[in-house]
């Protein structure tokens, strides 16, 4: 890698620097930037033409070469900021920078004995080429102990690996979510199911027509449970689902069941997601209401019910069951009933639970419960 | 109704918890037909509706042993040609497929309003 030529080749060469060092008068600057009384290196190859071009040619691609190939490297480790141990190269670049200008001085030597300035250039070569070969030796473990690309790539393909495990746990553990919530609602469903065959058992026992009604109503509030349960069961989420068809399923259900045909529902309701929590009194303040409307409003058999869930101007839901029948103005009777007074407990229970309102006006031909409750979290924004 | 009333359709119960079976077997007793007994087995249902020949079954899904209602719908359907309602607890889309492989004469879902239970029997008995 380095081809220095010496001055003290030629003999005349040494005969002049033994001059210039016996002269004591001489500074120390003018010994190493004077070049008076020696002679150029060129001198030495006998001014030969094919050696002074062998020379100097070989030291022009030389040292244009130690130019570029630190220029590379250096370039090279500003691309990579991540390659660790990046100071070492900038050692690389240093030395060899160095190396290439004293091949350049070498040029210059052969016509102009400048043999100080190429010595002081050797100097400063020499010290970064020592430096980096002293610093080189301890950082060779270190060195050869980063991975390779190779291992590199290994530890990434078992990094993924770990990783996809995890994943595929965690689908598990939510696939065992997901099956243990169905079973819970199979469960309650199931449950709810045999109550409502406790209450068909008892009502046989019971002569009492009051009492076989009253059993029927708590088979109606139970059907209005197991409902939002099937809602939930066949939900993508298991958490939430649209009330709409659960409305219209539940009315329809309690109108159906209860009257004998002349009655005409109408259920209409935004779309909107709802949960077990906002769900169940919802269901059970329209079974009531709905109930209600069937039962005392319409004495003759026909008549309309209408259940209408809206979003109100403020962002709050409205619930509205209404019914063509007769009203119930100046009929005290009615809140005496027993059946009427849990009836209206339970209204009351459920409005004041999800933190709404109720108004209810009731004439001959128009009795109107209107409800109003915050909407649910879970719901999507109202566009 | 009245071709019924005149001679009372016999209806098998199937489920295996009784409180459920007692409820479904009084409510069809409600409606004028005649239960022919409860079975909590696929296998038990089978032999009960070989012995009686019911017209129509009212079948849970889940019941005792390894046998589901799927599998016993099918045995009596082969053996007796008997009509099924399944009554399920399961809202499941697998559930559901499994049950519209037998044909079903109609499906509810636990826990079934008197309405529900009426107007399947009634729409089956007529089919």
């Amino acid at each position: 890698m380095f081809f220095c030529l010496h001055a003290g080749d030629g003999s005349g060469a040494v005969d002049a620097t033994v001059a210039a060092r016996g002269n004591v008068d001489m500074s120390l600057l003018d010994w190493l930037l004077n070049p008076t009384g020696l002679t150029p290196h060129g001198f030495c190859l006998s001014w030969a033409p094919g050696l002074v071009a062998l020379h100097a040619g070989s030291d022009v691609v030389i040292g244009l070469a130690y130019l570029s190939i630190p220029l590379a490297i250096a370039a090279f480790i500003r691309m990579r900021p991540d390659i660790k141990y990046g100071w070492v190269a900038y050692l690389f670049v240093a030395f060899i920078l160095a190396c290439g200008t004293t091949h350049l001085m070498a040029i210059l030597t052969l016509w102009v004995p400048a043999y100080g300035i190429e010595g002081l250039i050797k100097l400063v070569t020499a010290i970064l080429s020592i430096a980096t070969a002293a610093l080189l030796w301890p950082l060779l473990p270190k060195i050869a102990a980063l991975p390779s690309a190779a291992e590199l790539e290994r530890r990434v393909e078992e990094r993924t690996a770990e990783l996809a495990q995890v994943v595929e746990e965690q689908k598990a553990t939510l696939a065992q979510r997901d099956l243990l919530l169905r079973e819970v609602y199979h469960r309650v469903k199931n449950n709810l199911q045999m109550v409502d065959g406790l209450l068909v058992m008892q009502s046989r026992q019971m002569t009492d027509p009051d009492a076989r009604k009253a059993l029927r109503g708590l088979r109606d509030r139970i059907f209005a449970l197991g409902l939002v349960h099937q809602q939930l069961m066949s939900s993508s989420d298991l958490k939430t689902f649209d009330v709409a068809p659960f409305l219209g399923e539940l009315s329809s259900n309690i109108v159906d069941g209860g009257a004998g045909g002349g009655v005409a529902l109408s259920v209409e309701a935004i779309p909107l997601d709802v949960g077990l929590d906002f769900a169940i009194p919802l269901g059970l303040l329209v079974n009531e209401l709905v109930t209600n409307s069937l039962k005392h409003a319409f004495p003759d058999g026909g008549g309309e019910i209408a259940v209408k869930l809206s979003r109100a101007g403020d962002g709050e839901l409205l619930l509205v069951v209404a019914d063509n029948g007769k009203g119930y103005e100046g009929e005290p009777s009615r809140s005496g009933v027993s059946n009427v007074a849990l009836g209206s407990t339970i209204i009351k229970g459920l409005v004041a639970q999800m933190q709404g309102t109720i108004m209810v006006e009731s004439k001959l031909g128009l009795t109107r419960s209107e409800i109003r409750v915050a909407a649910p979290l879970t719901g999507p924004v109202a566009a | 109704m009245n071709a019924l009333t005149l001679n009372k359709s016999t209806v098998l119960v199937v489920d295996d918890e009784f409180l459920i079976a007692e409820g479904l077997r009084l409510q069809v007793e409600d409606m004028d037909l005649a239960v022919c007994g409860t079975a909590t087995s696929a296998d038990e249902a089978l032999a009960l509706a070989m012995m009686h020949r019911p017209e129509l079954v009212l079948m849970d899904m889940r019941l005792r042993g390894d046998k589901d209602g799927v599998d016993a719908a099918l045995a009596i359907q082969a053996e007796v040609g008997s009509k099924v309602i399944f009554i399920t607890g399961s809202r499941e889309q697998s559930t559901i497929a499994r049950i519209y492989e037998d044909h079903p004469a109609g499906v509810l879902f636990k826990p079934v309003s008197d309405h529900q239970l009426r107007m399947a029997i009634a729409s089956a008995l007529e089919a």
